[in-house]
């Protein structure tokens, strides 16, 4: 059973495995849209300790999880946005599919069993989570790079802030700070809320209509690149 | 769809909590069954889903099961307990392996293959051990193709 305490040689994962348990009921009943979100980011940060402990098992259920919860998220954010009325009713209908699909995963068999499962994770060795933070962050470095050119593609952008999300949670983890990361984090997710917005815009039916909305995302996108490959830069550029 | 019904690798007889759920596997059992993997590797064999119980000797079983898995691995409930009808709806793949436990296993061998449960002692299984099936996932529809105990696919994965 997992330790209820960290200690100098071992980590336990149960602060975030609380706070997973503890918003599954909010983000059941989808009052509050911050339970989706506090439901999204445990489980990242319990992927990211399996990765520092090695394990493989529970990160695919975890990442399903997660990808039930970003579904709802992802139109939240975008609907709380202000954005042009036929896309607003399109995004409406498509959170009513989103839920449905998050709150048939919260009332599964595999969330139980995914909870079961980390009631018997061990703790982890922190002189594993140092070595394998080393490996997220080499990691990190080369996909900031591809990112230094004017050219890379959104892509690019994504595999970094991904990187730096496993990273920041990592150090987390291991009790350091992480306020430099927390920030670059943040300009980057400020780039994917936009590029989430252009993706979910396109593949609306109405889109068609949507021309002036889509042709300022795609500026937006662009500034909001330059401002990132600038931070990134600043920050890897001289990593080893 | 081939199937392949895999024991829990050699485990430690009580846990640091006293949990049974809890116990990990041994150093020995943990080196054995890593052979025992580069053996199936030898042999080619990959997995598009692994199911696995809840139970850590399980988990850390399926973690040295990795290298073989091009698809999706997933804890199922259903591994931790007599064999049902359930589990075979969770198995979408069609190299599928599953992660348990005895007397689990066996029964659920003897149930596939023969379509009685109760003749799970011609089946019995070691720890590591692997049983690889094919055929339609149902009862008396599979047939045995192999039977491997964890030290000839590990003899076979030795360097």
């Amino acid at each position: 059973m997992v330790s209820p305490q960290n200690s100098d040689d071992e980590i336990a994962p149960a602060r975030w495995l609380e706070h997973l348990t503890n918003h599954l009921g909010v983000a059941r009943n989808g009052e509050d849209h911050e339970g989706v979100h506090q439901l999204r980011v445990a489980a990242a940060r319990l992927e990211v300790f399996l990765r520092l402990a090695g394990r493989r098992c529970l990160r695919d259920d975890l990442r399903w999880l997660r990808e039930r919860a970003s579904a709802v998220r992802d139109l939240d954010v975008l609907g709380a946005s202000g954005v042009p009325a036929p896309l607003a009713a399109w995004l409406a209908d498509e959170r009513t599919v989103a839920r449905a699909g998050l709150v048939e995963a919260l009332e599964s068999s595999r969330l139980r069993a995914l909870l079961e499962g980390w009631r018997w994770v061990p703790a982890l060795r922190r002189v594993d989570a140092v070595e394998r933070r080393e490996q997220i962050a080499r990691r990190t470095t080369k996909r900031a790079r591809r990112t230094f050119d004017a050219s890379a593609s959104l892509e690019a952008f994504h595999d970094v802030r991904r990187s730096l999300r496993r990273l920041r949670y990592a150090d987390e983890w291991l009790g350091r700070d992480v306020g430099e990361l927390k920030a670059l984090q943040e300009t980057l997710g400020l780039l994917n809320d936009v590029a989430v917005a252009y993706r979910l815009a396109s593949e609306c039916p109405h889109s068609a209509e949507l021309s002036d909305y889509l042709g300022g995302l795609t500026r937006e996108l662009d500034r909001r690149a330059a401002r990132a490959r600038i931070e990134l830069r600043r920050r890897f550029e001289r990593e080893p | 769809m081939e199937l392949y019904l895999i024991r829990h690798a050699e485990a430690e007889e009580r846990s640091r909590t006293g949990r049974d759920e809890a116990r990990a596997l041994t150093t020995r059992g943990r080196d054995e069954f890593a052979r025992a993997v580069r053996g199936l590797e030898r042999l080619g064999i990959e997995f598009d889903q692994l199911l696995h119980s809840p139970l850590l000797r399980a988990m850390e079983t399926a973690d040295l099961l990795a290298e073989c898995v091009v698809g999706e691995t997933r804890v199922a409930n259903e591994l931790a307990r007599d064999p049902s009808t359930e589990l075979f709806a969770l198995c979408t793949g069609l190299r599928v392996a599953l992660v348990g436990h005895e007397p689990w296993m066996s029964e659920l061998t003897a149930w596939l293959v023969t379509g009685d449960r109760s003749r799970s002692e011609v089946f019995a299984f070691k720890k590591g051990a692997i049983a690889s099936l094919e055929g339609e996932l149902a009862p008396g529809a599979m047939r045995l193709v192999a039977f491997w105990p964890p030290a000839t696919l590990a003899e076979l994965g030795r360097k």
